[in-house]
Order: structure tokens, then C-alpha cells, then sequence
């Protein structure tokens, strides 16, 4: 199959998937609470409904906060296209290089920190302060995550990475403190329990909610995905890594290519019901109690490198 | 919780004591003098399916705002039908206000209103906001809603119970359900 | 005309036009003769530029530019090495001069134009002499130069503050000086006049002993200079006291010149420096980067955040120039060579987004008339194409895709990657202290950058005249435009620069051998390939904002304050953003804080007055520095008695001096 084909397969399906798996995920925390829950696929009534609203933009803000929805959304539709979420050696591939994607992540924080900023209100400050850190922190750890798997996987690309997945883990055990350490830093980067809390209406408790508070219709639906669709990717890419079962290749057919959405939709269900129940178990950190969680994710990671370069060596 | 606990209620649903006798009983007929512009809203806003409201205190005895907080617990819980609560009146499509504005927070109220995209509905929540209630009158309020901002749904009691509320809001805003 | 004759008109032009420039400095009160200066300034660059380009992409053999008996008989020469650095410098003094052609015009009452304007021509002129002298008097002579006419730049504004940081960085600049001529005199069994190739030889000779003596004080000079820890305290006090344009060649010319001479040295005169220093400078370049960034996020000023960002950066390349060092003795060179290509890299690009980051500073403090986070603001709305360049230049400085200085980060982490399959021990702990190191120090970086460009351009201005502020002209902000995209240009055309370096090497693939590279689309290449899809992602993300459906209705309304009205004292300020950094990191900031109550009424404690005070502790300033001045001065003192006024002393020394010599001589 053509690798061009893969990734654009690839790109639409997690856009099209990403609000479903925010319902999901939505829904099962509301039943792990005892109540119905909103709709499975109300987040696409939502995005669609804010694109017909009026925008209403601050007099206290520039153009960089009317750029900056492009870039958030940019870099997360980036990540979905480069990772080996739905496909494995997509054209993309080659882009999915570690460094590459930690920068891509960085890009996209960078621009929504500025535009928190760009409203001239505390709360926007406040958020951008506390997202700035935490992705800073997050950096040391993302990256000796990400070297211990490149070691084990004698490739720095992520899409290399996913040759260790499955049956790979069982054969390396020293890898899975590093797979613990990116659960860390995918529920960090996506403003997840327990660095954030995504559901919450007091702006002192608020990293990425409170950046967004200033923007309104399309724009605050660009920025909506954005989320979702980072959500997506750093949930399937988990999933990929423990079980990389129904990736398409170049090599598979047509019969995949028809089975791929349901095969994602599948992944990304499991991975949503586990993303609830671990949420619903733990209350959400003070921020100045992150330091231990970054630490803690940074010394997974190392933990994981170390023993990879001892089993090598032996 | 426990993830034992968890596991449980996921799998089996939720413990309760009684079951809930809860079924809106909408009606299609047309609340407030607002009608037809808040079915010309509906219809762009793809029936009101996904509606985010904006809970805003013009000056209550808090007893309508316990209301709304009950509409979100596990008994009533408003979220299935689309309907959630925003911290920002960017964010907002529908703005619940209740109380009689006070003197004090008619600027406030405006700017909430002006703050929020629009098209936005107003929903005045409980006998203060709608006719200004036992403080009809007074020097210290303003009075009903509808003085300041425009209203589209008016929902009376003092206060409304959380299921009312639901009422006036499903017979404002959507086919019955 | 061939290559060789392009690349030497070039280079010599620009030498020339340097010294035209600086004469006509002299004759700074006249109107024309300051044109003359500032257009002989620019073409200089431009020629120089032309020059080094030809050499380096048309792989000329290494030229003689012509000896003189003022520079000690030794020729100018120009090999890849000095070639690439003048490529540098000649980018840098370009836009510099480009720049100070208005900005001098418009600060005359701040800078006097009789002592800037030749002063900046001298500077730059003796940086090129730096680069192309292949003598080491000439070398000394030109260093000199270079120093002394950055300490009258320094202080040229005549305020107390800039008098006092001229004269930190001078003494340390001496010390330096001092520590080159002494290991220049042992390398050069006590001459001061070899060229570098009987130097090459010379170190043969030397006993081991003096051999290390000697590469200690060389690389301490160079390292000084550089601003390298603990030598570095002279340069967050210096670098923003100068004329901006000034600034912005001292941070992108004079530090490369710095590790210019340092890689002259080591290449020279020991190729075959042992790992332990590899080790060694890598483990003190992170530490400066590390304890540098952390400062950078906690200054209050734009042009000290810079600085702390040019010793961070400094810091980083030095970790590169040791880890390279390491690879090669432990018998890598296939990764020591990649190591040492992103080293020159990330050269490149510091040199132009710091030069055009300074700048930028100095556009910014010209319009808004002042230079501090907690009273500025709002600037994108009032200078908004000088904000569009910033943003470019603050992500590069923030090392962010596409831009060049993430290409040299990426070319780095992928040579420390490959390193971690090599089964050396010293090796792969080094590679792992490079990844922790630069990721925690990258992360700083981008929190440093954000925080300097969101207080001084986003939301509102915090000060009346930053509300009054308006665009800077147009010959003031296009230097900044170039370089902007220049940065930008050097991340997105990276393959095709390989050319333009001075080492050969192999692209490292995404394979993890230590062997032989792998084929396959890899390394470099992939740099125009991000960019090319981040500029697809974007335009993806615009047809989702356009998709048929959605509205393009907008209205202006103020910012949302929960109803009551909010001003620009509201906003959260560039001290509070870093809040979190200076708690998380508080016992390497080391504030202490002084709390002193005293009770108003006796017969009630709880009734008090309270004062706080926030002090920085100590610092590299307050412990290695001052005791080090202090044991100069008490040894000065102990000699002030032999000035005892009596004359039968002095003749009594005389003779003791005359016996001495007469003693030694025969």
C-alpha cells in the first residue's frame, strides 16, 4: 500500500475518531460516578455547534492569539500524522524521529501558553505559568522515555520503536518502568488527573482549561480538537506499544484498510476506560506537589535506560 | 474509590435506593415572548443538542443556585441531555441567571452578556429574576431580568426544584424527549 | 577570476573597508563623515561575507591574505576553520552595522558617536584579525584589541553601573590575556613570535608538566572569554551595558571568536588532548548551561536575560566541543565527527537569533524607552512587524522546529543517542548526562524565551510610556527581519549548509549502530521534510476553520474579568510567571529571606511590624570573585611598604636587583 495513502488514512481516521474517544471517556467517568453521562457523541455536536457561534476577541490581545489556534492545531494534527498510530511506515514515518516529536509537542504548548498570556487576565497567566512548567519538566523525563526505548529498539524514530511492541515487552522487561513513565507524562501533557483537571470550573485549580477561557467560537473549537486529537494520539500510541496488533503496513491489504476504523475505534475505547478508571482512583495533585511527579517520571525513564544498557552489555 | 468499587459500578451501574421517576414532561409550547427567535436560534445551533450554560448569581439567596448544583448530581443529572456548565461566558450558549439584579451587579450582568458570543439565550432561573419576586420594587435591585439583558426562558419558583428547571429548560428548547 | 582570487578581494575588502570606517569614526561630529562610516561598515560585511562564502563552498585551499612588519612578519591567513568563523562574523556585523546606522543616529545624546563609531569599527576589525592571524603575537595583539575596545564600548553610555561592569569584565578579560601570553610563551619555549606551525612542532618538545600547565591556561583563557563557569559573572553585567548593536556583536562575534581560539589552540597545538579533559569541559559546560538558564528565567531586564542565554548557550557548546573530544579519543570519530557538526551548528544559529534577539532588544527599548519585563507589554499591537521577527527569533532561541538551532540540538541528541550503543563505559555515561542535561536545559530554554517575548509584546502595556511606544523605523527592524528568517532559512535549507562547514561528516540515521551509518532517509535531510509539513499541517488546520458551516463573524468586546473591571496592573507580571521556577529550584537560586518583626505594643506579640527582604545569596560573584580581589589587595598592601619614601631603601633595591641579574646572567 502506498505509503502516502497510510498516513492520510491514518491523519483521518484519528481526527475523525478523537471527539469519540473524548465522549468515551466522558461517558465512563459519569458511569463510574453513578450517573448516565452525556451523550457518546457529544463532543461533535459541540465542535460543530462552535463553529456557528460569533467569535469575540479581546482588545487586549494581538494577532498572536488569533494565530496561535493554527499552531495548537497544526502540531497536534502533525503528531497524529508522524506517529505510528493507525499505520506503521506511513511517508510520514521517517518524521516520527524523538527529538522531532518532543519538539512538535513543545511548539504546540508554546503557542497555547502565549495565547493564555495574550489576554491580559490572571487567570490566562496563572494557566500559561503552570503549563509552561510542567512541559519544561516533562522535557528531561520525555526524553530519557524516549532513549530507553530507542536502545531496546535499536531505532530513534518512533515508528522504529514499535518493533519492540507486544510479545517485544515480555522478551525486554526492562522497558516497562519507561512505558509507566510515558503513561506519566501522557497524562501530563494532556492535562489529565493528576497534574490537571480537565472538568473543572475553579480557575485556581486550572493549567490547560484556564488557557483557553478567552477564546470563543471557531477558534475555541480549533483548540478543542487540538486536545482531543492529542488525546487520541498519546492514548493510541500507549496501546500500540503493548499490543501493535492490526497497525497497517505497506504490505497489508485492502480488507485492513477496511477493518482499520474499527480496529482504532477498538484501541481507543479500551484505552479510555482505562484512562476513566485511573482517573476516578486518585485525586488530583497539588501543583506544588509536581516536582515528585516529574522526578518520579524521570526516574522511571532513567531506571528503564540503565537496565537497558546493562542487558546490553551483558 | 477502590478499583474493586469501580470495576462494580461500571459493570453493574450504580447502588441506589430508589429508582429515579424522573421524565421531563415537555411540551412544544412557546415560553416567553422570545419564541421565535429562540427557535431561529435552535435551528442554526443544530436543535440545541450540545448547549453549554453559564450560571450567573445576579444577586440570589444562593437557594436557586443549590438547584442548579443538584441538576448535576447522579439523581437528576443534566448531562444526558447535552447540557453542561462552562467556567467562562466565552464559552457560554446559554446564561442562567438568577436572583433579582442587584444594583451592584447590573454592570457585571451586562458585561457577562456582552462577554458572551452570541447568539446566547438568556434563562432567567426562579421568581427573583423573572418578575424580581418579594424584592419587587426595592432600592436595592434593579428587578427582573428581562430589565437589564433580554430574556428568552423564564422559569418561576422560589426556587425552582431541580426538575422544574429541567422543564421550563426541555419545553424552551427541544422536541420532547 | 577564480575562487581562490574572490574569496581573498572579499576578506581583505573587508578588512579594509573595517579600517576606513574606523578612521571616519574619528571625524564622528561631522554628518558625512559618519555615512561614510556607517556605509564603509556595511559594505565591509557584505564583501567579507561574499568572501568567506566562495571559500568554504568552493572548497578553496587554505590562502595567504599578505604579511606585514607590523603584525610581526606572520601572513594572514584563512584555512575552513577561520573561514567559517568569518562567515559568522561577517553575518553578524552586517546586520549589526546595518542596525547601528539609525539606532547611533537616534541615541547620539546616550552613546557620543566620536567614541562608538570608530570603537565598533576597531572591534570589528581586530575580531577579524583574530580570525585570520596565523602568528601568535599577532593573535595576542588582535585579542587585545578586541577586549579593550569592548571595555570603552561597555562603558560608553558613562553611567556608574556601565563603569562598573566594564571594569569586571576588563579584569577578567586581563586575566585572560594574561593566562594566553603566559601559555602561548611556555608553548613557544618562551617566544611569543611563532607562527602556529612551528608552535604544532614546539609542543613535542615540552615536557609533559608544562605541556598541561600550559593547555590549562590556554583553554582558561579562551574559556573566560567565552564566558564559561566560574568565569562567567563579568558577562550578564557587561553585555547589556553596551550600545545594543554592540551587544549583539559581543554575544554573536566575540564569544565564537572566544571557541574560535580555543578550537585554533587544541587543533594546533594538542590534537591528541586526553578523554579526562573531554570529560571535563563536558561536565562544566552543563553545569554553566544548567545553573545559566535558570538565571535567564529569573532576570528581570531584556538584555540580562539575553545574557544569561549566551552563557547558557556557551555553556551547551561546550558540553558539544567535550563530548566530541571524548568520542574521539575513546575511537568514535564517525560520532565525534557529528558531535563536533552539530557543534558548529549551533554556533551558526546562536550567532543569529542572539545578535538578532539583541537587536530586537534594542528596537524594542527604543520605542518604548525602557528595557524592564514589569513595565512593558503590549508592544505586538503597537510594533506589530518587529513582533512577528521577535516571535521568529525567540522560538529559535527556544531551539523549536524548523528552526536551525533545533537541527543542531537534534543533530547532538541523535550523535548521544547513537553513542549509547557503544559498550564504553565512560562514553555512554557521558552520552546519558548530554540527554538529562540539554532536555532539562531545552526546557528552561523555551520557559526563558516564552516568558521574555509573552511580558514584553502580549497583553497590556504595564507602563505609560510602554503604552505610548510606537513602530520602530524601517532600517531598524528589517536587520531584525533578517536574521529572523536567516535563522529560519539555516533550519529549513540544513543539508545544503553542509558545505559551508568546516568538518566533513556523516549523517547519523535513526538506526542506533555505532557502526557505519545506515541508508535511508535520515538525520539532516528530515529538516526540510518538518518544515515542509508543518507548513501542510497548518494549511490543514485553516480549511478545518473554513469548513463550510462555520461562521467568520467576529466582535471586539474586553477581555473577560468576571465583571469587574480589570487594568494592565491585573495581568500577571514576568516575576510571577516564573514563580514556579524559582520554588521548584529554590536551593539553586538561593534566595534568602530576611524576616525581621518587631512588636508595636509590648503587652501584644501578635500585633507587629514586619519587614521582608529577598536577597540573592552569595553567587559566583560574592565567593570565588571578591575573595580573589580581596587576596590581590591585601597582597598589594603588604608591597605598598616597600614604598617607605626612604632613599637609601630604593638605592639599597637597585643593587640587589643589579647583583640578581648579574647572578642569572653569568
Amino acid at each position: 500500500m502506498n505509503p502516502a495513502l497510510l498516513t492520510t488514512v491514518q491523519v483521518v481516521v484519528v481526527v475523525t475518531f478523537a471527539p469519540l474517544a473524548t465522549g468515551v471517556v466522558r461517558r465512563v467517568k459519569a458511569f463510574l460516578q453513578g450517573r448516565h453521562g452525556p451523550p457518546v457523541l457529544l463532543p461533535y455536536w459541540t465542535l460543530l455547534t462552535l463553529m456557528r457561534k460569533e467569535m469575540v476577541l479581546s482588545t487586549s490581545t494581538s494577532w498572536v492569539f488569533r494565530a496561535a489556534p493554527y499552531v495548537v492545531l497544526a502540531t497536534a494534527l502533525l503528531s497524529a500524522a508522524v506517529l505510528p498510530l493507525v499505520a506503521r511506515g506511513g511517508i510520514a514515518a521517517p518524521l516520527s524521529h524523538m527529538v522531532v516529536v518532543a519538539g512538535i509537542w513543545m511548539l504546540g504548548a508554546v503557542f497555547l501558553v502565549l495565547a493564555g498570556l495574550d489576554s491580559a487576565g490572571a487567570f490566562g497567566g496563572m494557566g500559561s505559568s503552570r503549563e509552561m512548567t510542567i512541559s519544561a519538566f516533562l522535557e528531561p523525563a520525555l526524553i530519557v522515555t524516549l532513549a530507553s526505548f530507542a536502545l531496546a529498539s535499536g531505532s530513534s524514530t518512533v515508528d522504529g520503536m514499535l518493533a519492540i511492541g507486544g510479545r517485544g515487552l515480555l522478551s525486554r522487561p526492562w522497558v516497562l518502568p519507561a512505558l509507566a513513565s510515558l503513561g506519566l507524562i501522557a497524562l501530563g501533557e494532556n492535562a489529565r488527573y493528576p497534574v490537571d483537571n480537565p472538568a473543572t470550573h475553579l480557575e485556581l485549580t486550572m493549567v490547560h482549561e484556564a488557557m483557553v477561557l478567552e477564546y470563543s467560537g471557531p477558534y475555541l473549537a480549533l483548540m478543542e480538537l487540538a486536545s482531543m486529537v492529542k488525546l487520541a494520539v498519546f492514548a493510541l500510541l500507549l496501546v500500540n506499544i503493548v499490543l501493535p496488533a492490526g497497525l497497517l503496513t505497506t504490505a497489508t491489504g485492502i480488507v485492513a484498510l477496511a477493518a482499520a476504523p474499527l480496529v482504532t475505534a477498538v484501541k481507543l475505547g479500551a484505552a479510555m476506560v482505562l484512562l476513566a478508571l485511573v482517573e476516578s482512583s486518585m485525586a488530583k495533585l497539588r501543583f506544588y506537589g509536581l516536582p515528585e511527579y516529574f522526578f518520579g517520571s524521570l526516574f522511571l525513564g532513567l531506571t528503564s535506560l540503565a537496565l537497558g544498557l546493562f542487558a546490553g552489555w551483558l | 474509590m477502590s478499583f474493586v468499587r469501580l470495576f462494580q459500578t461500571l459493570l453493574t451501574g450504580p447502588r441506589v435506593t430508589e429508582p429515579a421517576a424522573l421524565s421531563p414532561a415537555a411540551t412544544t409550547d412557546d415560553v416567553g415572548a422570545a419564541g421565535a427567535e429562540l427557535r431561529a436560534v435552535l435551528a442554526n445551533l443544530y436543535d440545541g443538542r450540545s448547549l453549554r450554560i453559564r450560571a450567573v448569581d445576579a444577586g440570589s439567596t444562593n437557594a436557586e443556585e443549590l438547584e442548579l448544583l443538584a441538576l448535576g448530581n447522579a439523581y437528576y443529572d443534566f448531562e444526558r441531555f447535552g447540557l453542561s456548565f462552562v467556567a467562562s461566558p466565552r464559552h457560554a450558549d446559554i446564561l442562567m441567571v438568577t436572583g433579582p439584579v442587584v444594583r451592584n451587579l447590573e454592570a457585571a450582568l451586562r458585561t457577562t452578556y456582552d462577554a458572551a458570543p452570541h447568539p446566547c439565550l438568556v434563562v432567567a432561573v426562579g421568581d427573583g429574576a423573572c418578575d424580581g419576586g418579594i424584592w419587587r420594587g426595592s432600592y436595592a435591585v434593579v428587578g427582573a431580568v428581562d430589565q437589564v439583558i433580554p430574556v428568552h426562558i423564564r422559569i418561576p419558583g422560589d426556587p425552582p426544584s431541580p426538575a422544574e428547571i429541567l422543564q421550563g429548560l426541555a419545553a424552551g428548547l427541544r422536541r420532547p424527549r | 577570476m577564480t575562487a581562490a582570487g574572490l574569496a581573498s578581494v572579499g576578506l581583505v575588502a573587508a578588512a579594509l573597508f573595517s579600517a576606513i570606517a574606523a578612521i571616519a569614526g574619528l571625524a564622528g561630529r561631522s554628518r558625512a563623515a559618519r555615512r561614510l562610516h556607517h556605509a564603509a561598515m556595511i559594505a565591509g560585511p557584505v564583501a567579507g561575507l561574499g568572501g568567506s562564502f566562495v571559500f568554504l563552498a568552493w572548497r578553496v585551499a587554505p590562502l595567504s591574505l599578505g604579511a606585514s612588519p607590523l603584525l610581526f612578519h606572520a601572513p594572514l591567513v584563512v584555512d575552513r576553520l577561520s573561514a567559517f568563523f568569518l562567515l559568522l562574523l561577517h553575518a553578524v556585523s552586517l546586520m549589526a552595522s546595518w542596525f547601528g546606522a539609525k539606532y547611533t543616529e537616534d541615541e547620539q545624546d546616550t552613546y557620543p558617536p566620536r567614541l562608538v563609531l570608530p570603537l565598533t569599527a576597531v572591534f570589528v576589525l581586530s575580531m577579524q584579525g583574530v580570525l585570520l592571524s596565523s602568528g601568535v603575537a599577532s593573535f595576542l595583539l588582535f585579542w587585545e584589541a578586541m577586549s579593550l575596545s569592548a571595555f570603552f564600548l561597555v562603558m560608553a553610555d558613562g553611567e556608574e553601573e556601565s563603569r562598573k561592569a566594564a571594569l569586571l569584565y576588563l579584569a577578567i578579560a586581563q586575566f585572560g590575556a594574561g593566562a594566553l601570553i603566559v601559555g602561548s610563551g611556555i608553548l613557544g619555549a618562551g617566544s611569543l613570535f611563532a607562527t602556529f606551525d612551528t608552535l604544532a612542532t614546539s609542543v613535542g618538545l615540552l615536557s609533559p608538566g608544562a605541556s598541561t600547565l600550559a593547555a590549562v591556561l590556554v583553554v582558561f583563557a579562551f574559556a573566560s572569554k567565552a564566558g564559561l563557569a566560574p568565569f562567567h559573572a563579568w558577562l550578564p553585567e557587561a553585555h547589556p551595558r553596551a550600545p545594543s548593536h554592540v551587544s549583539a556583536l559581543m554575544s554573536g562575534a566575540m564569544l565564537k571568536v572566544a571557541i574560535y581560539g580555543l578550537l585554533r589552540f587544541t587543533s594546533v597545538c594538542w590534537p591528541d588532548l586526553p578523554a579526562a579533559w573531554g570529560t571535563s569541559l563536558l561536565a562544566l559546560g552543563l553545569a554553566t548551561a544548567m545553573v545559566a538558564v535558570i538565571y535567564a528565567n529569573i532576570a528581570r531586564e531584556i538584555k540580562r536575560i539575553l545574557a544569561w542565554s549566551s552563557v547558557e548557550n556557551i555553556g551547551l557548546v561546550f558540553t558539544m566541543f567535550g563530548f566530541q573530544l571524548l568520542l574521539r579519543r575513546e575511537g568514535w570519530p564517525v560520532l565525534a565527527d557529528a558531535a563536533q557538526a552539530a557543534m558548529f551548528m549551533h554556533l551558526l544559529a546562536h550567532a543569529l537569533f542572539k545578535s538578532g534577539l539583541f537587536l530586537g532588544a534594542g528596537a524594542v527599548m527604543h520605542g518604548a524607552h525602557t528595557g524592564k519585563l514589569e513595565m512593558l507589554g503590549g508592544q505586538a499591537n503597537r510594533m506589530p512587524r518587529l513582533s512577528v521577527a521577535a516571535l521568529g527569533l525567540c522560538l529559535a532561541g527556544a531551539a523549536l522546529p524548523p528552526f536551525g538551532s533545533f537541527v543542531a540540538e537534534w543533530m547532538l541528541l541523535q550523535a548521544a543517542l547513537t553513542s549509547l550503543g557503544t559498550r564504553n563505559a565512560h562514553v555512554v555515561i557521558a552520552s546519558v548526562a548530554v540527554l538529562i542535561g540539554m532536555a532539562f536545559v531545552a526546557g528552561l530554554a523555551v520557559f526563558a524565551m516564552v516568558r521574555l517575548f509573552s511580558f514584553v509584546f502580549l497583553a497590556e502595556p504595564r507602563s505609560a510610556q510602554a503604552r505610548a511606544a510606537v513602530e520602530p523605523a524601517g532600517s531598524l527592524g528589517r536587520p531584525i527581519a533578517g536574521l529572523a528568517a536567516a535563522g529560519l532559512a539555516l533550519g529549513v535549507l540544513s543539508p545544503w549548509m553542509s558545505p559551508l562547514f568546516p568538518v566533513t561528516f556523516e549523517v547519523l540515521g535513526p538506526r542506533l549502530s555505532a557502526g557505519p551509518p545506515s541508508s535511508g532517509p535520515s538525520g539532516l535531510w528530515l529538516a526540510p521534510a518538518l518544515a515542509a509539513a508543518l507548513a501542510a499541517a497548518l494549511c490543514l488546520a485553516w480549511l478545518i476553520r473554513r469548513s463550510p458551516g462555520s461562521t467568520l463573524r467576529t466582535r471586539r468586546s474586553h477581555t473577560w474579568d468576571c465583571g469587574q473591571p480589570i487594568d494592565a496592573t491585573m495581568e500577571y507580571t514576568a516575576t510571577g510567571f516564573s514563580a514556579p521556577v524559582r520554588f521548584f529550584l529554590r536551593d539553586i537560586v538561593r534566595a534568602e529571606k530576611h524576616l525581621v518583626f518587631r512588636p508595636v505594643v509590648p503587652s501584644n506579640p501578635w500585633i507587629r511590624h514586619g519587614q521582608m527582604e529577598f536577597r540573592k545569596a552569595g553567587g559566583i560573584l560574592g565567593r570565588l570573585y571578591f575573595p580573589v580581589a580581596q587576596l590581590i589587595e591585601d597582597v598589594g598592601g603588604w608591597l605598598k611598604q616597600l614604598q617607605n619614601g626612604v632613599i637609601q631603601f630604593y638605592i639599597a633595591l637597585i643593587l640587589a636587583t643589579l647583583l640578581l641579574t648579574l647572578w642569572v646572567a653569568l
